[in-house]
């Protein structure tokens, strides 16, 4: 059997105590990717879908309102031409007008189809990344375990070793407890 | 808008811190013990740990492409 060869147990404590610091961390990590998941989705579900619903029936509005000046406006150039009165050469202003109006109606409609497409993909897509994110967590969970038990026992070994009677620890050197343990099995494999 | 919590790069920081403990132990844990460790645990662990920063950043780039065509 080979030996060991360690000056102090707490090394190996010291160790398993960041490991086990190391496990909570990824834990929190991957809960809070799953997070970052549901924030985004409510954002899109509850503000965008809600912004963009209501934009569009103010644009609808605004949009009606200029094709009804546009309407009037031609109306007015027809009457114009009939009669000496009203001089309204052309309605090409209130159209430009009513174009413009229906193009951010559009432009609003666009935008929550972008924000719908994009909570269904989500959903594909990140579904799958959010399982993965688990299962992830799951085995370092139990590898982290398995290995701080290890530690554990390694340590376990090492201070059984330096706690016994001189005469019967083959040590090589001084009996102090920061010389290395050398020659025992202390913290050998198994 | 959603902020995002970069567990990417706390993940990734943690790997790294986690790789300056086990450096650490060479100082004074250096035997077969310790070898067999890190094949049987450590490389694992981490080898796992960077798969989830995989993860974790794809749901991201999506998160963010979201969130960018959505404002």
């Amino acid at each position: 059997m080979s030996g060991a060869n360690i000056s102090d147990p707490e090394v190996i404590r010291i160790f398993r105590r960041r490991l086990a610091a190391f496990q909570q961390t990824c834990s929190a990590a991957l809960g809070g990717s799953a997070g970052d998941f549901v924030r985004v989705q409510d954002w899109l579900q509850s503000d965008q879908q809600g912004h963009w619903k209501k934009q569009i029936a103010k644009r609808e509005e605004l949009y009606q309102a200029a094709r009804r000046t546009w309407l009037d406006a031609e109306a007015e150039v027809r009457a114009s031409h009939n009669s000496r009165g009203i001089d309204k050469q052309s309605s090409m202003e209130e159209r430009l007008l009513m174009e413009r109006a229906r193009r951010s109606r559009d432009e609003a409609e666009e935008k929550l189809a972008v924000v719908r497409r994009w909570l269904i993909r989500l959903g594909q897509e990140c579904g799958p990344l959010i399982h993965q994110c688990r299962d992830h967590d799951l085995a370092l969970h139990d590898m982290s375990d398995k290995a701080v038990a290890r530690l554990d026992q390694l340590a376990d070994r090492v201070e059984t070793y330096l706690a016994l009677p001189s005469s019967i620890a083959p040590v090589a050197g001084s009996s102090s407890s920061t010389s290395p343990v050398q020659g025992g099995g202390a913290a050998c494999p198994p | 808008m959603p902020a995002l919590m970069g567990d990417d790069a706390l993940l990734e920081k943690a790997l790294k811190d986690l790789a300056a403990a086990w450096d650490a132990t060479a100082d004074g844990w250096r035997d077969e013990a310790r070898t067999e460790f890190a094949d049987h645990h450590l490389h694992e662990i981490e080898a796992r740990t960077r798969a989830a920063v995989r993860a974790i950043r794809q749901m991201d780039t999506l998160l963010k492409e979201a969130i960018h065509q959505c404002s």
